[in-house]
């Protein structure tokens, strides 16, 4: 039994500075780092991109795990400790992309019934993110559902900047869309797109429809 | 016995003292180890896809864990990989760990995504198209790409592993058009614009579909761009008619967020409205895309670049087609002209430039403007009908008959050709134009015989030219008379004639363009009138479909 004991504490005497040595020796750890070798994959174009060649995208394998002698990059910037769950802001932007996807998804839905969850969701976005938010909208929605969006353009308390990219965006799109928004916004005084619809309709407008109008 | 057991306990002792010391080393070593661990360092990019295998040691090792990754990445236990796309920057350190195997830390620093790289995108294809396409800082990738008629749309989380700052930010994906047309690939590389004017401008370059259409978009830098570079305002502009067809217009009202919004009327009467955005290119032009696809034109379209040109020495700014050429305006519906299933191919050149909606027009025609360039419309088909004797009746009064001809009839000659407009009211600020009051023209009579001599046409305005400026928008419209006089019954059996007047009143519309490149040019403003023509086709069945379309011809208004 003194023997066991006399060996646990000499194991003991023996860890506990090794354990203090490597710890001083890991903190004064500071190789002479040779240039910083990023195992980050190379991308390269073949030819210059105003001859409008396809570019070329050259994979190299995926990066392996640094070698021994893997520098140390020189930052000042503090470790970031990770962040695994999602922040509110995070949900809010997944769930209005979420909601984008699901009514191109189930195009048999009505846009007009659609049109309120959308909104919904989009008045959840932090408004930092409603300007690339609307843009994730227009860009995939289909002109199909593309009245989906009216719930917001139509609330001429959103950001005039959303309510411009949406407008801009039904310029381009189907003579129905274009003519049912111009129309609509013309209607309401207040709405900041309101004068850019009536400018557009009083040049594209023949004089016959703008007499039945009157 | 003692003297063994104390044998052994020294020797216990000695063993004690040499494992501790082999601790010792071991724990040095281990911890050295571990040092050169903490020391690596991964790089990697928000919004850029990421891949990464497990270090050697953990190749077979059992129950891996992976902690400390940015938000992101996932280490997958099937492929024994990290992998994801980071969504935040910064520097974070991640212990790899597993049953049996020395944990391992190393630094992953995560870079942001470049300004350039990220935002909004606009641009065209060549040969016609539109194209737009947003980046969020996170890399993830929607936009849509418009030509012949079709819409496509695409999307992707991020840009392709292997992206960089150095080498540029590039995707591959499926642009797709809905259930009716297969997907086309479409490949893009983003890159900073090789000698920017602007640090923040990226440039998209790349190929979309199997016929590898180019592709090139531009990142909108004007959140972050000297105003004085935007050219805010409206600006009024007319695409040249030609032989067979008459002047389209375009209006365009340019924001301080360097959005565009274009109206007009083509020259056949059709009406397009679109939007845009402000490019600013790496050479430092200001430019923006046209391409409208109007339903009936059955995949054509309207396809320009318009720049915005600051004149030399300064002034207020001009429009021009960057680099030259001319607009593409292709209707491809086959009731589009006479000639059944040809459509159309023309290429108009724009003129015009910047507009004052509050314009004095005194400071640009004090003295007046003149309608000048209009073209004659076409000859009316006019039915005549003709009296005779029947001379193969053997009756010694052979009876009489008649019969119609169809006959093309030329106007009358009489155009707004030389009409004077003046600037109203007739002292102050100059908000409208006016043409004379318009006259009928009268009858005229021999006053001996009473003869029918025909119309009088000299007059002010025998044409009864009308004319109303919006001052708002440069817009000019109105309507004129056209003539045809014409003997509709002649009887040769008395040399008696009939004369026909026939009145056709023509619509036409236009814009006034005060500002351009070439100010001496003497086009002041330019539009178009329609005459409907009528055409027939044979269709399978071999029967005749007939069919109406719009003839288009050109109104000029001088300066």
């Amino acid at each position: 039994m003194r023997i066991e004991a006399g060996y646990r504490l000499m194991l003991i005497c023996g860890l506990l500075p090794a354990v203090l040595i490597g710890a001083v020796l890991l903190r004064s750890f500071n190789p002479v780092a040779p240039a910083h070798q990023s195992p980050v994959r190379k991308v390269s174009r073949d030819v210059k991109t105003s001859e409008h060649a396809k570019p070329v995208i050259k994979r190299e394998p995926a990066p392996k795990w640094p070698d021994e002698s893997g520098s140390k990059k020189e930052s000042g910037a503090a470790v970031v400790p990770a962040t695994e769950a999602k922040t509110l802001r995070e949900q809010a932007v997944a769930s209005w992309e979420n909601q984008i996807d699901d009514v191109i998804a189930y195009a048999d839905v009505p846009a007009k019934e659609s049109s309120w969850l959308i909104k919904a969701a989009f008045d959840k976005l932090y408004k930092d993110d409603q300007f690339d938010g609307i843009h994730y909208g227009l860009n995939l929605l289909p002109d199909e559902q593309f009245p989906g969006l009216y719930g917001i353009l139509y609330d001429k308390n959103e950001d005039p900047e959303v309510l411009d990219a949406i407008f801009s965006d039904a310029l381009n799109r189907s003579e129905e869309i274009k003519m049912t928004v111009l129309k609509s916004l013309r209607k309401d005084r207040e709405h900041p797109m309101f004068f850019e619809s009536s400018r557009i309709l009083d040049v594209i407008e023949t004089e016959e429809e703008k007499m039945t109008r009157k | 016995m003692k003297t063994r057991i104390h044998s052994m306990r020294e020797l216990f002792i000695n063993l004690s003292k040499r494992i501790a010391a082999f601790a010792i080393v071991l724990q040095f070593v281990f911890f050295c180890a571990s040092a050169q661990g903490q020391g690596a360092y991964i790089d990697s990019i928000t919004g850029v896809a990421f891949e990464m295998s497990l270090p050697a040691a953990f190749a077979d090792a059992a129950k891996v864990a992976v902690k400390g990754l940015p938000a992101g990445l996932k280490y997958n236990a099937l492929t024994r990989k990290i992998t994801g796309v980071p969504t935040k920057s910064g520097i974070f350190n991640v212990v790899i760990s597993a049953t049996g195997v020395p944990a391992q830390t190393l630094t992953m620093n995560t870079a942001a995504l470049p300004v350039w790289a990220y935002g909004e995108f606009n641009g065209y294809l060549e040969g016609g198209g539109a194209a737009s396409m947003t980046v969020s800082a996170q890399g993830k990738i929607s936009g849509k790409l418009a030509s012949g008629g079709n819409n496509y749309t695409f999307s992707t989380t991020a840009y392709a592993s292997g992206s960089s700052p150095e080498s540029g930010f590039a995707f591959t994906v499926n642009a797709s058009a809905g259930k009716a047309l297969p997907p086309l690939p479409l490949a893009l590389l983003v890159s900073q614009a090789a000698s920017p004017s602007i640090q923040t401008l990226g440039l998209a370059d790349g190929q979309l579909g199997s016929d590898a259409t180019p592709v090139k978009l531009y990142r909108n830098v004007w959140k972050e761009t000297d105003a004085a570079l935007n050219p805010i305002g409206y600006y009024t502009a007319t695409l040249t008619g030609a032989q067979g067809y008459g002047s389209g217009y375009l209006t365009f009202t340019v924001t301080d967020k360097g959005r565009i919004k274009t109206a007009g009327n083509l020259a056949d009467g059709t009406a397009v409205s679109l939007s845009g955005t402000l490019i600013l290119d790496d050479t430092g032009r200001v430019f923006t895309v046209i391409y409208t696809s109007p339903a009936a034109y059955n995949g054509g379209c309207l396809f320009g670049l318009v720049e915005f040109v600051t004149p030399d020495g300064g002034g207020k700014m001009f429009l021009r087609i960057l680099d030259g050429g001319a607009f593409l305006w292709k209707n491809l519906n086959p009731l589009a002209t006479a000639e059944y299933a040809s459509g159309f191919l023309r290429e108009p050149v724009l003129s015009g430039g910047w507009y004052n909606t509050m314009i004095n027009l005194r400071d640009y025609y004090e003295n007046g403007l003149t309608v000048g360039g209009v073209e004659a419309p076409p000859a009316l088909q006019m039915t005549v009908r003709y009296i005779d004797y029947n001379y193969a009746s053997e009756a010694e009064n052979p009876p009489r008959i008649s019969w119609t001809e169809v006959t093309d009839v030329a106007d009358a000659g009489v155009s707004p050709n030389g009409l004077g407009l003046s600037v109203t009211p007739a002292t102050g600020s100059g908000t409208g134009l006016t043409a004379p009051m318009a006259q009928t023209p009268a009858k005229m009579f021999d006053p001996d015989t009473k003869e029918f001599l025909g119309y009088n046409y000299d007059l002010d305005n025998p044409t009864g030219l009308t004319l109303k400026l919006t001052r708002t928008t440069g817009i000019f419209k109105g309507t004129f008379n056209s003539y045809y006089d014409y003997v509709s019954v002649d009887d040769w059996t008395t040399g008696k004639q009939t004369t026909g007047h026939v009145v056709k009143k023509s619509s036409y519309q236009g814009a006034l363009t005060p500002e351009r490149e070439d100010k001496g040019d003497g086009m002041a403003g330019r539009g178009f009138y329609l005459t409907p023509g009528k055409s027939e086709y044979q269709n399978l069945q071999g029967k005749l479909i007939k069919y109406t379309y719009n003839q288009s011809y050109d109104f000029i208004i001088l300066q």
